[in-house]
């Protein structure tokens, strides 16, 4: 019988007391990592509403955008958008600006229980079609670029459809449109949930309970190996300080809006609504069939929480003729901060969208 | 007084800066000693205790803090578990026999929660501290319903033949009289909350089963390995393995319909518990001439009705005024000015000069609208 254990003695001594000096001397690299900022680009707050903020970013090398109609990037309610700048090097958003485009960011702050009423209309035929319109207004022109990033690619393809005429571009992000593939864990584990007594129990839901989700659908990698892993790179001040950027990241998560979170859910996960057409929002039916701009979707092929099943059906249902796919080898966090994605997504982005200026 | 408010923070910030000093000091001491035979040792102990120190610090009050803390230490323990075991037996025994005492640990380790949770859940033990808890309230709250059953005593738990499920004697009869409805309000709660435990319970046992599965698939791994697979030449090796295994035995489970079903219940069996506790805590407010969370939700739902319409009417008076040929004000300019200016709430101004050029293209704006909606 073979055995797939090879161990040697020497080997295994050397081996723990790598680990234990690591953990050691580590601790104190922990400790320099001091505070990280949320956010690295220079950018503008140039308007506000609510404890939202739509930010206008302006290139660190002082270039002036090339491309004349403006990116709003639209992240998700979940997490907080600085993921797309996270570190110097690690920033989509500086990537893009290479590229020539003119970003803009909304930031969706915390809500609160004052916010608890907010619906999926407030958040987009309210919130982010006000922000269109003031960028649209600041640039000068009709019609601009929106990036959504997962549910706030949901959003925007809502917007989209809803909005037309304000869209030169569409490009969404590890953004689910079939909500019901077999892979898709959440899409499963809210199967059975009674979203209603969820909603009118915790009135908002906590973002620490969307953490506390979104870690149990790999527990054992997420909750224990990542730390274990972690140990490996304590000797290592930069890489501790990349390890707690992402860790500070992961766990700043803000509660969920519960009326919008209750018909998010009910319409997009349990029902499937996006793709029968059959979500309304503001008494209007989303109808995907009405996105005819252009539209580019970029998938994670790794990625746990929206896996490439549930973004790739949306080429089938959007009306435009010009649709592009991109994959992209990694998963749903690495497709912003990957050594990878840096070479890959904003280049592929400003590329297309250069050629549909 | 500002200064007051701060000093308890610096307070508090030195306790910690001192406990991490000493921390290191200690850890230093101990890699410093020379010819240290066994550099696993205590490497368990280290790790819960500086990943509890760092988790107190970073946590704060987060739901589910310790809970998460638990699976956390754990979960790192097992690998540190599985040094420390290689460490022990070092050269003594094939580490094939390290790794079977290794495994047998977390057998034993799944074994106890499944026997833990097996049990059928004991109300009664659980008494105690949930009726001090609400009778902490006092009865002027709470009626009779937490009065001594037994005239002399003062706690319900210690009345005799009511030392099993006392509660679950007063949740089966219909609350009766002046207090009726605060009765059954709590007769209720209790029921929810056992409701929440046992579901729970079923929760822990069939996780755990899945532990156990996969430590046996770990087992089966390592004794035939499949051909081509490179050798596990190193303790992280075993352990990124076994993490493997464990991921893809729970991901069958979690993607199940048994077990979507189970998570449903869980879920659902505490939003329901909660739901009463927070109608309990409303009835509390209230009785304090204090305002609840029911009236402040009203309210804020009344705030952002009162916004719709509001928005509604400002676009109307905009389309009205571009019929009837008038030039609307500027009013984009205030809607984009700068964050700074926040303190002039101008929060939703529709711009003057998009609205015509949004109009432009309206009717060729095919979102059909639904009948009879707005």
């Amino acid at each position: 019988m073979i055995s797939a254990i090879q161990l040697k003695p020497e080997e295994i001594l050397s081996e723990i007391t790598n680990f234990s000096r690591k953990l050691s001397e580590g601790i104190k690299n922990l400790q320099n990592v001091g505070d990280l900022p949320a956010g690295v680009t220079p950018k503008e707050a140039v308007y506000t509403e609510d404890k939202l903020t739509l930010y206008h970013y302006k290139s660190p090398t002082g270039d002036k955008p090339s491309l004349k109609a403006p990116l709003l990037i639209s992240y998700a309610l979940v997490n907080r958008p600085y993921m797309t700048d996270l570190q110097e090097n690690r920033s989509m958003i500086r990537g893009l600006l290479a590229q020539g485009v003119d970003v803009y960011l909304i930031d969706w702050g915390y809500p609160d229980r004052s916010d608890r009423y907010l619906s999926m209309d407030d958040y987009i035929n309210g919130y982010l079609d006000r922000c269109i319109d003031v960028i649209r207004e600041r640039a000068g022109v009709d019609k601009v670029n929106l990036l959504g990033i997962c549910q706030g690619g949901a959003f925007s393809l809502c917007y989209a459809s809803l909005h037309p005429e304000k869209l030169q571009n569409l490009i969404t992000m590890v953004t689910p449109v079939d909500f019901q593939t077999e892979d898709n864990m959440l899409g499963h584990w809210i199967k059975h949930i009674d979203v209603d007594l969820l909603v009118d129990s915790m009135g908002n839901i906590p973002g620490d309970l969307m953490n506390w989700t979104f870690l149990n659908m790999k527990p054992h990698r997420l909750l224990a190996q990542k730390y274990i892993d972690m140990v490996d790179i304590m000797d290592n001040p930069q890489q501790v300080c990349n390890f707690m950027y992402m860790e500070k990241w992961i766990f700043d998560s803000p509660d969920q809006a519960g009326e919008a979170y209750r018909q998010f859910v009910k319409d997009f996960y349990q029902e499937n609504k996006l793709i029968k057409g059959e979500v309304e929002i503001g008494g209007q039916i989303v109808d995907l069939k009405n996105i005819t701009c252009p539209v580019l979707n970029i998938y994670a092929n790794d990625d746990h929480l929206v896996p490439p099943s549930a973004s790739k059906p949306l080429g089938k249902h959007v009306g435009t003729k010009d649709y592009t796919e991109l994959s992209f080898k990694g998963g749903h966090i690495g497709i912003y901060v990957s050594g990878s994605a840096q070479a890959l997504v904003p280049p592929s982005i400003g590329k297309w969208l250069q050629e549909r200026k | 007084m500002a200064a007051d408010q701060t000093a308890p923070n610096n307070d508090w910030f030195k306790a910690q800066q001192q406990y991490w000093d000493t921390w290191f000091q200690g850890q230093r001491q101990f890699f410093e000693q020379p010819g240290n035979a066994n550099p696993a040792a205590g490497l368990s102990g280290q790790w819960e205790s500086f990943f509890r120190e760092w988790q107190k610090l970073t946590a704060g009050d987060v739901p589910a803090a310790d809970t998460y803390r638990q699976f956390f230490t754990q979960a790192g323990k097992g690998f540190l578990d599985m040094m420390e075991q290689f460490c022990q037996t070092g050269a003594s025994q094939a580490p094939e026999e390290s790794l079977k005492a290794w495994t047998a640990n977390m057998q034993k380790f799944f074994a106890s929660i499944l026997q833990a949770n097996a049990q059928p859940f004991d109300a009664g033990a659980q008494f105690k501290s949930f009726t001090e808890t609400f009778t902490a309230a006092g009865p002027a709250f709470w009626g009779d319903m937490f009065k001594n059953p037994v005239p002399g005593q003062d706690k319900p738990h210690n009345a005799a033949g009511f030392m099993f499920d006392p509660f679950g004697f007063y949740a089966s009869v219909p609350g009766v009289g002046y207090t009726r409805e605060k009765q059954d309000h709590l007769n209720l709660l209790y029921r929810l909350w056992v409701d929440y435990e046992g579901q729970m319970r079923k929760y822990n046992i069939e996780m755990t089963k899945t532990g156990l599965q996969a430590l046996q698939r770990f087992q089966e791994y390592v004794a035939n390995p499949p051909a081509g697979d490179a050798p596990l030449d190193s303790l992280k090796d075993i352990y990124i393995k076994f993490v493997d295994i464990s991921e893809d035995v729970y991901a069958e489970f979690a993607l199940s319909e048994e077990y979507t079903k189970m998570y449903g219940e869980v879920v659902n069996a505490l939003s329901a518990f909660k739901k009463q506790m927070h109608q309990i805590t409303d009835d509390l407010m209230e009785q304090a001439n204090l305002p609840n969370r029911q009236e402040v939700d009203s309210l804020h739902k009344r705030v952002h009705e009162l916004r719709r319409e509001n928005i509604q009417q400002r676009k109307d008076i905009e389309e009205l005024k571009a019929a009837l040929g008038l030039k609307a004000k500027p009013a984009a300019k205030a809607a984009a000015k700068p964050a700074a200016a926040k303190a002039a709430p101008t929060p939703i101004k529709k711009t003057a000069a998009a609205k015509p050029k949004a109009k432009a293209v309206k009717a060729a704006k095919p979102a059909k609208k639904k009948a009879g909606k707005k």
